[in-house]
């Protein structure tokens, strides 16, 4: 006589017996669900919604310019070459890099020397995309107009001619240009020709990707820029914003923690209750149990996966009632990745749970409870 | 074969010490009774044979293993494999099916629970339990149950059976086809111990414990 691994209960017959044992208690498998089902849902209901409006309020901050490098030539004396903007460019962690040239008036061709000037700058590097153009692209010795520019200059479309002290352009376009370049709505931006090879930039945007990539950015720019006097470059970072934004992802992110700990918290302590309740009362079910042949192991997985098994159905209900009130209060989907976590904390929490009372209920005294008095 | 040897028990200090260095070999093939009045120890004799009690001195051996040296977990796969318990009130779970009952005796022994299952249904129908397997227990009559009990015990064809008053609550009827299943399966070459107070069982049992 042995005791052979193959008389001990498998682990498909644990997870049956334990679906069986679910159905037959329908109260504590209803209260169970209900706990788990509303600790999802409202959780993704309130701090769903809290992490939502973190993301669009670092979002808005970052539109605000907390990725912006500005390079600049400010008394002309540095000599930024124009190849230094594909230089930047090409750095890694780089967004975009956008360089323009010194400011030179421009007075609309139609109108004559009486007209109202306003700057035209030539441009070196892709037109990003925080600059919305209308009509088509400018070719060399073309230009398009910022939407403040247009209307200096009066025109009503922003198609015509322009002058230069020195040159004709013509303006085949318009552009209105947002954060953080919005500065350059006011100016037109030309497309340079061969006799613009050799000219100089005033100043160069570069767009980090992420707001902890900017000092590491900042340092490297210096080193590509080829600046014939690199004293003479101003180089601005917005550190106040970075800082804003640190504090306020930090501070969002703790209020979220801490409301999702309380949660859980309280959805760990109603479900172990709702377990021990349900294992105090079938005393004499795991009794039977242990004198039939269950190990201590196998009452222990018992009770755990019974519960692993509702907690899942309730992840799934609350889940779904959850989705469809953030969709309601929102209109916009859980992000997926905190839907996950939240799934899989719940559960965790769920496990944690159930195993101080299915220890009791292995420990418990078989004789005790079968002995008929 | 069951044997206790020199064994004493008793539940808790203070409490009487039961058995007095009892020593007795069960043999299989027969029907073995364990008599006395009521607080003698005959239950808890047969919750030691079952391995669900540790003897406080002296030891309960099982087909020659001594039970002291296993642990709790070899001790119930010992008693899932090998040992029937038959109880007195039954013990049957009021929230499953009767089927579920009888399969479940079969589970822990590593039966699939469709092997157990079908096993189960053909003792239900072998013991006379004429009733849809999906009934629950508290919709049938005590004698009934008490069969559900003993086909319960049987599901995995243990080798040692362990009926404490088995029909201490039943009609003739019953307790004839309980007594009957027992002897059928000492027949076969099980050890059955019934604990009991009933003079009957007593007298026509092959083997008598008196405590």
């Amino acid at each position: 006589m042995s005791s052979r691994s193959d008389t001990r209960m498998g682990t498909l017959s644990v997870v049956s017996e334990a679906w069986r044992v679910a159905v037959s208690a329908p109260v504590a498998s209803g209260m169970l669900l209900i706990v788990v089902a509303a600790v999802v849902g409202s959780i993704l209901a309130t701090t769903g919604q809290t992490v939502r409006a973190e993301q669009d309020v670092l979002a808005r901050i970052d539109e605000a310019g907390t990725r912006l490098i500005v390079v600049s030539d400010v008394d002309g004396s540095g000599h930024i070459p124009n190849d230094a903007v594909d230089r930047i460019a090409a750095l890694s962690r780089v967004d975009w890099a956008f360089g323009v040239g010194y400011a030179v008036d421009a007075r609309n061709s139609a109108i004559g020397n009486g007209a109202t000037p306003a700057a035209v700058r030539t441009m070196w590097g892709g037109l990003p995309d925080v600059i919305d153009t209308n009509g088509r692209t400018p070719q060399p010795g073309e230009a398009i107009a910022g939407i403040v520019a247009a209307d200096t200059l009066g025109l009503a479309v922003p198609v015509g001619g322009i002058d230069t002290r020195d040159i004709q352009l013509a303006v085949v376009g318009g552009f209105t240009a947002s954060d953080p370049l919005q500065g350059l709505n006011t100016s037109l931006l030309a497309e340079p020709g061969p006799e613009a090879a050799d000219a100089l930039v005033r100043s160069v945007y570069v767009l980090a990707e992420t707001p902890d990539d900017v000092a590491l950015i900042a340092d490297a720019v210096p080193t590509v820029l080829g600046a014939e006097d690199p004293f003479a470059i101003a180089l601005e970072t917005s550190e106040t914003l970075a800082d804003v934004r640190a504090a306020v992802a930090g501070e969002l992110g703790r209020f979220s923690r801490s409301l999702i700990a309380a949660v859980l918290a309280a959805g760990l302590i109603l479900t172990t209750l709702i377990v021990y309740a349900s294992v105090t009362a079938r005393r004499q079910d795991f009794g039977r149990r242990r004198a039939l042949g269950a190990t201590r192991g196998v009452i222990v997985g018992l009770v755990v996966t019974q519960t692993t098994l509702l907690t899942t159905i309730g992840i799934a209900i609350g889940t779904a009632v959850g989705t469809a009130l953030t969709i309601r209060w929102t209109t916009q989907l859980p992000d997926t990745e905190f839907l996950t976590a939240i799934a899989s904390l719940t559960l965790l929490a769920s496990i944690i749970a159930a195993t101080p009372p299915a220890v009791l209920a292995a420990w418990r005294d078989p004789v005790h409870v079968l002995r008929v008095p | 074969m069951l044997a206790v040897a020199d064994l004493r028990f008793r539940y808790h200090r203070g409490t009487d010490e039961l058995f007095d260095g009892l020593s007795h070999g069960f043999a299989p093939g027969g029907v073995s009774v364990l008599s006395g009045p009521s607080g003698s120890g005959k239950s808890t004799l047969l919750y030691l044979l079952g391995l669900l009690l540790t003897p406080t001195r002296g030891g309960v051996s099982v087909d020659g293993v001594d039970a002291a040296g296993l642990g709790d977990a070899q001790r119930s796969v010992l008693r899932a494999r090998h040992i029937g318990f038959v109880f007195q009130d039954a013990a049957l779970d009021q929230t499953r099916p009767i089927l579920d009952n009888v399969a479940e005796g079969g589970l822990y022994a590593g039966m699939a629970r469709k092997d157990a299952e079908h096993r189960a249904r053909a003792l239900l129908e072998e013991f006379g339990v004429d009733l849809p397997p999906e009934r629950r227990p508290g919709e049938i009559s005590g004698g009934q149950a008490q069969r559900v009990g003993l086909c319960r015990a049987l599901v995995k064809r243990p080798r040692m059976i362990l009926a404490d008053e088995p029909t201490g609550n039943l009609d003739a009827e019953s307790a004839s086809v309980v007594l009957g299943a027992l002897r059928d399966a000492a027949n076969d070459g099980a050890t059955v111990v019934i604990s009991t107070h009933d003079q009957q069982i007593v007298a026509g049992a092959n083997d008598v414990v008196s405590l």
